[in-house]
């Protein structure tokens, strides 16, 4: 009998696991290494960019977008998409501030303020799971993509955002939630101030105190979170299984459907945490509060080298996608160009990663 | 070849009752009827060889026992209760686990994780054990002696390994009753043998165990019992030892009609090059030294069990396996740039592809839009404007001149039949006026009516001086047309029969041993 001579395919196989584990963080190192580029590009052109106080604004700046493209990393490795989470982020934001203008009589303080604070905020977070509940069952049972059914979702929930808010900022959120949202009660010690240490002489000196917002917390829990399902659960596997093959992942017993419904609603969670940390940040609720952010969330994850088709990802590659778009975005602002070509800058990027994955994803195929 | 140890299940005929039974079961698909009220019975502790024709609904059998289809008709009981599986995990949850003929892995994964899918040990909350997940697979890798590392991404292994970890997973789930779906077709020998001793050992363990293979040698080896079907229904039943291969292979065959063979027609040789000449193509892992010459009105068969590269063959001619293919084509002695469609298209090869509707038909287009598609560039007109009577035209003539039963050149493709489509099809390619038509399985899922008229028009094309390259695994097919038939094995050609050795059983026969079995028998 013939039979396909395996032998050499296995031992080339082998020869190549070294070079599989370098092809796998390749991406990661590449991540790292356009991110360091970028730090220096911005640093070498403008000085205050690695001051403490930019540093502190810009990781403020990125929380709302850090926690969604959480969410949506979940959703995309489970092989669909959601939209919709920018007017998620609008419309929880607008639900949260609402129940707590409306019931929060001026004057009213303590443990009341505090419950009723609290109230708001688990209605709000109930918006998001709601929308990814509802669209889950549309792109689950009449097997329509989720880009279709989230485009729906998206406009409704803009639309809801308008009517709660009437189109008007809500303004003066209470006290309690500002100081929540933008206290900064921990500082930072990073030993990087060298030219002061050199200076002096003293060590102490080497130390620079950032101050860290508090929801930036809020954003490390989310990503500590994901990771942990992602990588150590049952749930994170069949994610990734159903992602990257929904026959298999039948076949073995999976109930494929019911994982996408759930990440569907995680990233509605993901995107209704948002909201709150949004409105808690600016102290108010715009109306166009989260508006355009799903596609710069996308981005973001993209970026971070998660398959546009599903299955493949890492939730933590994410925090570099996300870093590399609002670098991007300060430093347009730095260097005072015009607000109109930010969103030329950032489409560039986005045209950039893509094509680096689509190339590299040729060569690994070509093998 | 040493030979399995059997005695474990003594007694010739099972004693106990079933553990699974089947009766009167009926499938149809659209107007396709795959299961006629079939009965089957698995039994614990003994191997139940499945063997038939493609088509004869094996794989629906099987995907009805595991969960995956509903039967329309008929009853599957385990253990004496009727059960009634929505899904497959229903069925898992019963330990009824298949593996299934494609490799049902998800490639994007590690073997560790493929393994454990579904499966993975846990602390409560769907928190995994890592370690206990590590040990488990390194465990089960060493146990049967599989070459690979919990940590290798599936994608990267060769198909053998693949389809051993496919097995492995099976086994790791403790099934009741276990489905093997064609497990060997693309393991090396000597995976074979520790598969095949793997299914003993599990028959010795108690567990039911059903063995589809068209490696016939392989199910005399290791079965208890034997199941033929053909067309739909069983026809032949009973303990392996009552019976032998010749029994076998007619049984599978079924009634013995004679085929009419075509007259042939080949140019005669010795003018210029041969018209197709193929020199030593190999795909890495799918077709190795492929070679062979076609000449002027020749039709030659390719032939082979799932899984022998009949498929590869096919797109690899047609330069539709990237540039992975070495070796050469060449048509009328020039050689055709490799891996380009578009070139082979170029040059007079055209490939109808065995797959209709996902890589053939456009169902939402017209007639005329389907069959003009390739030649577009002949319609142009001023300004670029197609000229759309002159498309109507084309269509209507070869409407009329392939019988093609439609409502006119402006119906939707999805009006048609199968058979019909196929047609179309048919008019699409031979407009390009190709010098090589290669077929993959061009009577594949249609009515028999349709069948012999396919089977006229190949026939005529073949008479206009079209080299033919009819890659099917039909045996009729190929008794009725072909001057001579290639036969294939595990991605190799392994012999030709031509002339009066274009028999049913001799093909069947090189097709399932991959070997040519002498003039005489």
């Amino acid at each position: 009998m013939t039979s396909i001579p395996s032998s050499e395919a296995s031992r080339a196989a082998g020869d190549s696991r070294l070079a599989a584990r370098l092809k796998r963080s390749y991406s990661l190192i590449q991540a790292i290494g356009v991110l360091a580029i970028l730090v220096v590009i911005m640093q070498v052109s403008n000085e205050r960019f690695l001051s403490p106080i930019n540093i502190g604004n810009l990781l403020g700046q990125m929380t709302v977008m850090l926690i969604v493209a959480a969410g949506m990393t979940i959703v995309m490795i489970s092989g669909e998409f959601d939209v919709a989470v920018g007017s998620v982020v609008g419309l929880s934001a607008a639900v949260a501030g609402w129940l707590m203008v409306r019931w929060i009589p001026s004057g009213t303080t303590g443990q009341q303020e505090l419950w009723i604070i609290l109230v708001a905020i688990l209605a709000a977070l109930c918006v998001g799971p709601f929308f990814g509940l509802i669209a889950g069952l549309i792109v689950t049972k009449a097997r329509i993509p989720s880009f279709i059914v989230t485009l729906g979702t998206l406009m409704m929930g803009r639309s809801l955002t308008l009517v709660v808010t009437q189109g008007q900022p809500i303004p003066d959120m209470p006290e309690t939630v500002k100081a929540l949202g933008q206290g900064r009660w921990v500082n930072l010690p990073l030993p990087v101030n060298v030219p002061a240490a050199a200076n002096s002489g003293s060590l102490s000196d080497l130390i620079v105190w950032l101050p860290i917002q508090n929801i930036v917390w809020v954003a490390l829990l989310v990503y500590i979170v994901g990771w942990f399902v992602l990588e150590r659960t049952t749930f994170g596997k069949r994610v990734y299984a159903v992602g990257s093959n929904r026959t298999v992942a039948l076949l073995s017993g999976i109930r494929a459907d019911r994982i996408k419904i759930y990440c569907l609603m995680i990233v509605g969670f993901t995107a209704s945490l948002g909201g709150i940390v949004s409105l808690a940040r600016l102290g108010a609720v715009s109306p166009n509060t989260g508006e355009g952010l799903e596609f710069e969330v996308i981005a973001a994850v993209v970026i971070g080298g998660t398959s546009l088709s599903g299955g493949q990802g890492k939730i933590l590659r994410t925090i570099i996608g996300v870093i590399i778009i609002a670098l991007t975005r300060n430093f347009l602002n730095l260097a005072r160009i015009e607000i109109f070509w930010q969103g030329f800058a950032t489409g560039t990027i986005i045209l950039a990663a893509v094509l680096l994955e689509a190339l590299q994803r040729r060569i690994s195929t070509r093998g | 070849m040493t030979n399995i140890d059997r005695t474990a299940s003594a007694s010739p005929e099972p004693a106990a009752p079933a553990l699974l039974q089947c009766r009167g079961l009926v499938k149809s698909f659209a107007a396709v009827r795959a299961l006629r009220g079939v009965d089957f019975a698995i039994h614990a502790g003994r191997v139940r060889g499945l063997v038939g024709e493609n088509g004869a609904g094996k794989s629906t059998l099987t995907k009805i026992i595991a969960g995956v289809y509903q039967p329309d008709a008929g009853t599957v009981e385990v253990e004496g209760r009727p059960v009634r599986f929505g899904g497959a995990d229903q069925a898992l949850a019963q330990r009824i686990v298949t593996v299934h003929q494609d490799i049902n892995l998800v490639q994007t994964m590690t073997v560790a994780e493929n393994l454990l899918l579904n499966n993975e040990p846990t602390r409560g909350f769907g928190i995994i054990r890592r370690r206990d997940m590590r040990e488990q697979v390194t465990r089960l890798l060493q146990q049967y002696e599989i070459d690979v590392r919990p940590d290798d991404v599936v994608s990267s292994l060769p198909n053998d390994l693949k389809k051993m970890v496919q097995i492995i997973k099976a086994v790791n789930l403790n099934p009741r009753i276990l489905l093997l779906d064609e497990p060997t077709s693309s393991l090396t020998e000597a995976e074979v043998r520790v598969a095949l001793r793997l299914i003993r050992r599990l028959a010795s363990e108690g567990v039911g165990l059903v063995l589809i293979s068209h490696y016939l040698n392989e199910i005399f080896e290791v079965s208890d019992d034997l199941t033929v079907m053909r067309d739909g229904e069983v026809v032949a039943d009973g303990p392996v030892g009552e019976t032998s291969l010749p029994q076998v292979v007619s049984a599978m065959i079924g009634r013995h009609v004679e085929t009419v063979r075509r007259a042939s027609r080949v140019a005669p040789a010795g003018e210029g090059p041969p018209l197709l000449e193929v020199d030593d193509l190999s795909v890495p892992g799918r077709l190795q030294g492929i070679s062979f010459a076609l000449r002027k009105g020749e039709v030659v068969g390719v032939t082979g069990l799932a899984g022998s590269g009949l498929s590869d063959l096919s797109r690899a001619l047609f330069g539709a396996t990237g540039r992975h293919a070495g070796g050469r084509v060449l048509v009328e002695g020039k050689p055709v740039p490799p891996g380009d469609p578009a070139q082979s298209l170029k040059a007079g090869v055209a490939l109808l592809t065995n797959d209709r509707l996902r890589e053939g038909i456009l169902p939402d287009f017209t007639l005329t839009e389907n069959i003009c598609l390739p030649i577009l560039s002949r319609f142009g007109g001023i300004g670029g404007a197609l000229d759309r009577s002159a498309m109507r035209s084309t269509t209507e003539r070869n409407i009329a001149r392939l019988h093609v039963r439609a409502p006119g050149p402006d119906a939707l493709a999805r009006q048609l039949s199968g058979g019909n489509q196929q047609k179309v099809l048919f008019a699409k390619w031979l407009e390009t006026n190709p010098k090589v038509f290669v077929m993959d399985e061009p009577t594949i899922g249609i009515d028999v009516g349709s069948k012999d008229e396919i089977r006229g028009i190949i026939d005529e094309i073949a008479g206009t001086g079209v080299g033919i390259l009819l890659v099917t695994t039909e045996l009729d097919e190929l008794v009725a047309l072909c001057d001579r038939v290639l036969i294939m094995f595990r991605g190799a050609i392994v012999g030709e029969l031509a002339g009066d050795a274009v028999v049913r059983e001799r093909i069947l026969h090189a097709a399932v041993s991959g070997e040519i079995r002498a003039a005489a028998a």
